[in-house]
């Protein structure tokens, strides 16, 4: 009878803490959403157009955290928004662009990486020749897919200079897995085009 | 803090005509003028001082005039009668405040008098307290590189959020097992 009581308790508690487990994370993906939805490219257009036509990235100084614009990737239709920094802090809100790589649109490799579970959730969709439109200060970039690579975490071959315009998106890999997934999935695309008009 | 705020109010009002205090003047012609010295002190960090604390000078070509210096009387505050000219007006350091004069008077305390004219100045002490020294925190600002650095580590991408979900599950499953077991326990007992 003992027994069968300590049971029952036990039990109840370990439902309550799995159900308030679920339930916080449910309430964490919903307001992640919610700030990925979030259009700040009308208030950025503003302050983008009222600042000087000759832009430059050389020379910027800029926050971990700051908006800098968007990524389209239509294939998975997906629009995410791009924040300075790949923290916690700037995943969570979208997908962040690596501080220590050149900007979109800029002739050499930049680095964007985003969560594998939300917004890099259906990356492994995207196929060789598919587009990534990306949006920023300097003007819109589009990009097409040229390869696409599995590595190890600790690979030091993925974040490298290159010749050309190019763009890596990496998230982790494999896509559903329980603690810190062991590889990185990457996706490589080189600039097609640039419509450099201000926004 | 500054709800707290006391002012202590000393205005001196000393006629000093006929207490051989007053200045004489310079030529029949040369109407005195007179001068009012008003004192505040704003206590606003924890400061208990009052106008009596505070000692004001009043001197002319170095020296000091008739009647200075004194210090507050309370409510009563101190009024001077003096020939023309100027006056350079200071005050005994107190610690823990600070002091400033305001009305006729410049900045750096000095008065100019004509003949006849009657002026009034103010000089305020406030308690300084103990200065709190908050660090400024800013967001880390950088650069924008202008080349993407040679093998650079991969960001950590890895969310909380799916390994929330199977613990959540998990969880659930327990305690499914949990009521299961407690049904077998019933079940055997009644074999």
């Amino acid at each position: 009878m003992m027994v069968k009581r300590i049971i029952t308790i036990l039990s109840t508690i370990i439902l309550v803490g799995g159900i308030a487990v679920i339930g916080a994370a449910g309430l964490t993906a919903h307001e992640s959403a919610i700030e990925q939805g979030r259009e700040y490219l009308p208030e950025a257009q503003k302050d983008w157009q009222a600042r000087s036509s000759e832009y430059s990235a050389v020379g910027k100084k800029i926050k971990a955290g700051e908006f800098l614009g968007t990524i389209e990737i239509p294939s998975i239709k997906r629009i995410a928004n791009i924040f300075e920094g790949t923290s916690e802090a700037e995943l969570s809100r979208g997908v962040g662009h690596y501080t220590q790589s050149v900007m979109p649109g800029v002739t050499d490799n930049s680095v964007i990486s985003g969560h594998r579970d939300t917004v890099f959730s259906k990356l492994g969709k995207v196929k060789i020749g598919s587009r990534i439109v990306v949006t920023v200060e300097s003007g819109r970039y589009i990009y097409q897919v040229k390869r696409i690579r599995i590595v190890s975490k600790d690979d030091r071959t993925v974040i490298v200079p290159t010749e050309e315009a190019t763009l890596t998106l990496s998230t982790c890999y494999p896509f559903v897995f329980i603690g810190n997934a062991p590889k990185r999935y990457i996706v490589l695309a080189s600039l097609e085009a640039a419509k450099l008009e201000k926004l | 803090m500054k709800n707290r705020s006391r002012y202590s109010l000393a205005i001196a009002t000393i006629a000093l005509f006929g207490f051989g205090m007053t200045q004489s003047p310079a030529s029949a012609e040369e109407a005195p003028a007179t001068l009012n010295i008003v004192k505040l002190v704003a206590n606003t960090h924890d400061g208990t001082s009052n106008p009596s604390a505070f000692v004001i000078h009043v001197t002319r070509n170095g020296q000091e005039v008739a009647g200075s210096p004194f210090s507050g009387f309370g409510r009563t505050g101190q009024s001077l009668t003096l020939v023309p000219g100027a006056y350079i007006l200071f005050e005994d350091p107190v610690d823990k405040y600070r002091g400033e004069w305001s009305g006729d008077i410049t900045p750096g305390g000095t008065v100019t008098l004509s003949a006849g004219q009657v002026l009034t100045v103010t000089r305020t002490n406030y308690d300084i307290g103990t200065t709190i020294i908050r660090p400024v925190v800013e967001e880390p600002e950088a650069t924008v590189p202008t080349e993407t650095i040679d093998g650079g580590e991969l960001p950590n991408t890895a969310s909380p959020l799916g390994d929330s979900i199977f613990l959540g599950a998990g969880l659930i499953i327990l305690s499914v097992i949990g009521f299961g077991s407690r049904k077998i326990l019933s079940k055997r007992k009644i074999a």
